[in-house]
């Protein structure tokens, strides 16, 4: 990573990213909506909603209840599928004008190698790949909790691609575990954390309000678990691309966790809260920086005791 | 987000009806800037809690008026908050009534609770095309804060909205399937759809599903239908009741 002269922008690869505000993948959806209401041109990088091989339709609602200091989701990843993704959104993605990230998911690995594979010649610059996501239980046992399957599986789409692989990872005991199958594997980096898993009861029905009872919690209340993820493994992996990402609504949080050691910040409930916040976060970043004198390389890293 | 300032709110048990003003208002046409069926999602200022939509009530040049239901964190809150504080405010957002109904024909209106804010917006901004209104509450609580004319009160009369419905359909004596525009719980709009199929009328519900961001990104409020899974925030809120899977 080295730092341009804009106190906020970050090169990666040659990769220039205006600021390290990143759209995390699903609240946002795909932006079509979202470039109605911000520039996305302002954004540092736009992650697609989690594609999958098949349409699918997402779980039954509700989909989504207030919890102190967030949310917890079950939306299970709706997305019409990705030949629908390659054909009817992603051509609006590639004209973004800024770098982009597509996220996949699948519990067979066959079927991301197809998408891996098909999105080479694309104009992105990272692929995510979502090992992690709390409301999807169909196919096989899932690879994103097997250190092994992940070696493997990341060593298989490594082959197929010059792009950027990413991988991301719900918060974990054994994160480092599984950060060192992906990155020995080939990939690029992680990107911490998506959704622990949560829920709610209505004491008058008695019953999880969540039809799928129990869903993916996100937003500020989740944000010190998150943020130690990316600590933790920050510590053991010096060079690696870190995305981190849970409960970031201010530029506070986003400081955090480049102090903490991530590259990049990603924001999810926060776009939901207030489609205006990655906005305010990048003009808030800028006047800290400014008003102490400092960039983001000065605060990089700063919370680790190398 | 865009601020606006509670101005004047009166409260009963269980409903308020909240009147806010812009800070910054419009250059023109103030009253316009939302059409019945589309909502504005609303939140404090302070709190990392998401915001809820809301239908208005009416508009008026500086402004406009809701008609809440008092059941949890917001509503609570907007229920305790004094005259003169800010909240915040996005949207319009959601597909107008206009845009789905046939309005060459005549529309009976149904509300039922706080469903009847739209409803009562609607029937303000389309009164040429109104063949019948019923408004229902449970109870009469609401008689403290606003006069409805065609307000029914289930306590009262022991009739719900769907009965009040049935009685005018018997009676009914015009040509043409009659056309139900209604806005209530989700399960009043189940209900009146089985009614629909019964008694043969041509049913569009404004439905109530808790939602995520409001604009059609996060896949938080899903509808089945015919054709697919639609977002209510977005496709909707109003449905022809036709097009909906109810089971799901
Ligand atoms: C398009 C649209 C227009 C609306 N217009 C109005 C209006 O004009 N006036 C009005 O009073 N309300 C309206 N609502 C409903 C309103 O959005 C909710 O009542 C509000 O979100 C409640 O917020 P809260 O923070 O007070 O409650 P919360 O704290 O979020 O919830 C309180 C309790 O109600 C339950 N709950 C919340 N939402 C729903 C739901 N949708 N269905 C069933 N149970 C639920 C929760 O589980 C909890 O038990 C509208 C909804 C939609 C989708
Ligand atoms: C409504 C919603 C939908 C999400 N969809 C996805 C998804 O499709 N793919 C994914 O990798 N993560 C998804 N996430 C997880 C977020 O990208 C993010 O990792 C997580 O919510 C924590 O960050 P936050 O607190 O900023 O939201 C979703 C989160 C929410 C709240």
């Amino acid at each position: 990573m080295h730092l341009k002269n804009n106190i906020l922008s970050v090169d990666y690869k040659g990769i220039n990213i205006k600021n390290p505000i990143v759209i995390a993948s699903g609240p946002a959806g795909n932006g079509e909506e979202l470039s109605q209401t911000i520039d996305l041109s302002r954004i540092g990088m736009f992650t697609s909603k989690t594609v999958t091989m098949n349409r699918t339709d997402g779980n039954p609602p509700p989909r989504i209840v207030d919890v102190y200091g967030g949310i917890i989701n079950s939306i299970g990843l709706q997305n019409p599928g990705f030949q629908s993704f390659m054909t009817e959104t992603l051509p609006f993605l590639e004209n973004l004008r800024i770098p982009v990230i597509v996220s996949l998911a699948s519990n067979y690995a066959e079927e991301l190698e197809t998408m891996v594979k098909a999105l080479d010649t694309r104009n992105i610059k990272f692929l995510e790949i979502n090992f992690s996501c709390p409301n999807v239980d169909k196919g096989r046992e899932p690879i994103g909790t097997d250190p092994n399957k992940i070696f493997h599986t990341v060593k298989k789409l490594k082959k197929l691609t010059k792009k950027n692989i990413l991988i991301k990872f719900a918060p974990a005991d054994a994160i480092l575990e599984l950060v060192q199958a992906a990155i020995s594997a080939g990939a690029e980096g992680v990107v911490l954390s998506n959704c622990p898993k949560g829920m709610k009861i209505d004491i008058n029905t008695m019953k999880p309000i969540l039809k799928r009872e129990f869903g993916g919690f996100a937003g500020p209340a989740i944000k010190p678990i998150t943020l130690n993820q990316v600590y933790q493994v920050r510590k053991q992996f010096k060079d690696i691309m870190i995305i981190g990402t849970g409960g970031v609504i201010n530029h506070e949080d986003a400081l955090e966790y480049i102090m903490a050691g991530a590259n990049l910040v990603g924001i999810g409930f926060g776009v939901m809260l207030d489609p205006f916040i990655p906005i305010q976060i990048i003009e808030q970043l800028e006047q800290w920086f400014k008003l102490r004198n400092l960039n983001y390389s000065s605060v990089f890293c700063k919370a680790q005791s190398l | 987000m865009k601020k606006i300032v509670l101005k004047e709110k009166k409260v009963s048990d269980d409903f308020l009806i909240a009147s806010f003003e812009f800070e910054n208002p419009f250059n023109d046409n103030t009253q316009d800037f939302i059409k019945p069926g589309q909502f504005l999602m609303l939140k404090n200022r302070t709190e990392p809690i998401l915001a809820k939509p809301f239908s208005v009530l009416n508009t008026n040049r500086n402004g406009f008026k809701m008609l809440i239901k008092i059941i949890g964190r917001f509503t609570d809150y907007l229920s305790n908050a004094v005259s003169g504080e800010t909240f915040l405010y996005r949207g319009p957002y959601g597909t107008a009534f206009e845009k789905k109904l046939d309005l060459s024909k005549k529309i009976i209106t149904i509300g039922g609770g706080c469903g009847a804010a739209p409803i009562l917006f609607f029937n303000e901004h389309y009164f040429e095309n109104i063949e019948k209104t019923i408004i229902g509450f449970k109870n009469d609580s609401i008689r403290n804060l606003i006069n409805i004319d065609e307000a029914v009160y289930e306590s009262l009369s022991g009739k719900t909205v769907i009965d009040e419905l049935n009685e005018y359909l018997l009676l009914r004596n015009k040509v043409g399937k009659p056309i139900v525009l209604a806005c209530g719980s989700s399960s009043m709009c189940q209900e009146l759809h089985k009614h629909s199929l019964e008694m043969n009328y041509q049913l569009f519900v404004s439905l109530d599903e808790r939602m995520g961001c409001g604009m059609g990104m996060c896949k938080g409020c899903p509808i089945k239908t015919k054709s697919g899974i639609k977002m209510v925030c977005k496709d909707g809120p109003v449905f022809n009741s036709d097009e909906i899977i109810w089971e799901w």
